[in-house]
């Protein structure tokens, strides 16, 4: 497994795409940097740079994992593990090496991993930008409680896991970098949360229970639940519902990968 | 007799279709085994079972004498070109080589240096791969499979799309690694003419079915002159020429008989069969060109 690992990250080193798509997330960053930067200064008056302030200035933890939580990373983020992870099968490389293993599920599971790791990278390089940007150009930056912070960074880390496991689920049972994208891509842009909107009012009406929201249950609506306010026991809901979708989406991604024929 | 890879009726079947259908093949070390058979016939198929790619319906086969499920081990001793050479066209040739290596737990830049000197790519190691002409990717690919410095090659259709320089350059590769390397290589073909002048050993495959199995010597005799004759019992007619001192005849279609041996004394065949009451209802002398004699046993028009 360290071998194909290996492997995996030297290809995704040499590959352009990884390059690119690092460049654009930094370019992201710096985007949503300026526009942060515009409520703040508030122009225009409209009042919404209040949300990200507290007392003494600004709120560390809220600008910043509000960045995280944008779906413009997120997009990048589908991006890149479609592609990546599609590369060989694409190319039809995988015939090269696949055979080399009896049991495919472990390369399948070494390409996720290896996947991660590039999340991991372009996710870091990202969150570091507008950091930077913000510790430099920001006059009053309140770090505020580092303990709470880094816990909601855990959780936001263990849903960019579950996202890109869901992704490579799609990539891996369409074998394509198009059947990958289109249904990774209408998570990502909360197209689907319509969906799961429709299905709350139905489970509504059905069972009577306004409490009872399917939509808790759907990765973004869980992502979206993930903010230091939220109870410890809707950070437990949210933790174990991302967790559900990675062992899901990715022992599925393994057994569909062992069983099947390479094309 | 040593087989290195040997396939006791491997089936794969698509829904009710057998792409491949109980073929059984022995090859030995050493040798260049030339699976022969038109488009569709079921050659990729059988070769992405070898490669461990696609899982058998039915039968086995084994490797080194080992069964395949215990062959995993061994498997990096099977270098792997199927169809078209999976290739990173966006990267170099030198990274697409070493991707290969560091999937087998290699790091000698120094052999896959060796390598692309042996396929003739030296000096294009910093060239992307999508500048490549078709037979340096299909040398590449080539390169490629023996990165694991294996001791059986499977090369499916490695000479497809090339034009006539860049086969005579992949025969000529390929030819040098079963002497200078004694690799052990199965090579399939659409083209009988052109295994003819490197293989060893010969199958035929048609619609999944492997239809015959022959050495290269076999086939030049086969594509050799000989009398055909078309009696009214084959079976009687066989035992006469048996009498006769006949041994080298092959029946074809149950109706046709091939002889290979005495091809001046067909006159005599005649009245041979004609005193124990068989009637000769044609006999010619022929004399076919490879593709003639492939197209002949696969029973159908040119591919």
């Amino acid at each position: 497994m360290r071998n194909l690992i290996k492997m995996n990250l030297f290809r995704m080193r040499k590959a352009v795409s990884t390059w690119v798509l690092a460049i654009v997330a930094v370019a992201i960053a710096i985007l949503d940097f300026g526009i942060m930067k515009i409520y703040v200064d508030d122009p225009f008056n409209w009042g919404l740079g209040e949300i990200i302030q507290m007392e003494g200035g600004m709120d560390m933890m809220k600008t910043i994992t509000g960045f995280l939580r944008g779906t413009d990373l997120l997009i990048i983020l589908a991006i890149f593990v479609v592609i990546f992870t599609n590369a060989e099968q694409k190319c039809g490389f995988d015939k090269n090496i696949i055979g080399i293993t009896k049991n495919k599920w472990k390369q399948t599971l070494c390409r996720w991993l290896s996947a991660m790791i590039g999340v991991t990278a372009i996710m870091a390089v990202s969150y570091g930008t507008f950091t930077l940007l913000s510790v430099v150009f920001m006059n009053s930056f309140v770090l505020g409680d580092m303990l709470a912070y880094g816990k909601i960074m855990l959780i936001v880390y263990l849903f960019y896991a579950a996202f890109s496991a869901v992704f490579f689920f799609f990539t891996t049972v369409f074998r394509s970098s198009a059947g990958g994208l289109v249904p990774s891509l209408l998570i990502t842009t909360g197209v689907l949360s319509l969906i799961s909107k429709l299905l709350d009012l139905g489970a509504n009406k059905l069972f009577n229970n306004p409490k009872l929201l399917p939509s808790d249950f759907f990765l973004e609506g869980a992502f979206s639940a993930v903010s230091n306010e939220a109870s410890n026991g809707t950070l437990i809901r949210v933790v174990v519902t991302a967790a559900v979708y990675i062992v899901v989406a990715l022992g599925l991604s393994m057994f569909i990968q062992q069983k099947r024929d390479v094309r | 007799m040593e087989y290195i890879l040997e396939t006791d009726n491997l089936t794969k079947k698509y829904g009710n279709i057998n792409a491949v259908d109980h073929v059984s093949i022995h090859v030995q070390r050493g040798e260049i085994y030339g699976l022969i058979g038109r488009n569709g016939a079921g050659k990729t198929t059988f070769f992405k079972m070898l490669a461990g790619l696609s899982k058998p319906t039915a039968g086995q086969f084994t490797i080194f004498g080992e069964p395949a499920s215990n062959t995993v081990k061994l498997r990096d001793r099977v270098g792997v070109l199927i169809e078209s050479p999976g290739l990173f066209n966006s990267m170099t040739t030198f990274s697409n080589m070493k991707i290969q290596a560091l999937s087998l737990g290699m790091n000698d830049d120094g052999y896959l240096h060796e390598l692309l000197n042996d396929v003739g790519l030296s000096g294009k190691e910093n060239v992307k791969v999508k500048k490549l002409s078709m037979g340096m990717r299909q040398r590449l690919g080539i390169a490629l499979s023996l990165v694991g410095r294996p001791d059986i090659l499977l090369l499916d259709e490695p000479i497809n799309g090339l034009d006539p320089q860049g086969i005579v350059e992949i025969r000529e590769l390929i030819g040098r690694l079963s002497k200078e390397r004694n690799i052990t290589i199965l090579i399939s073909s659409h083209i009988l003419e052109e295994l003819s002048k490197i293989a060893t050993r010969y199958g035929i495959i048609h619609n999944g079915q492997l239809i015959d199995e022959f050495t290269h010597q076999e086939l030049l005799k086969r594509c050799s002159e000989r009398i055909e004759i078309r009696p009214s019992d084959p079976t009687k007619a066989c035992t006469v020429l048996e009498q006769m001192g006949i041994t080298e005849y092959k029946v074809v279609d149950q109706s046709i008989i091939q002889v290979f041996e005495r091809l001046t004394e067909s006159g005599e065949i005649v009245l041979e069969l004609a005193k124990n009451n068989i009637k000769t209802l044609s006999i010619a002398v022929k004399n076919e060109a490879l593709e003639d004699y492939f197209l002949s046993i696969t029973g159908g028009a040119k591919t």
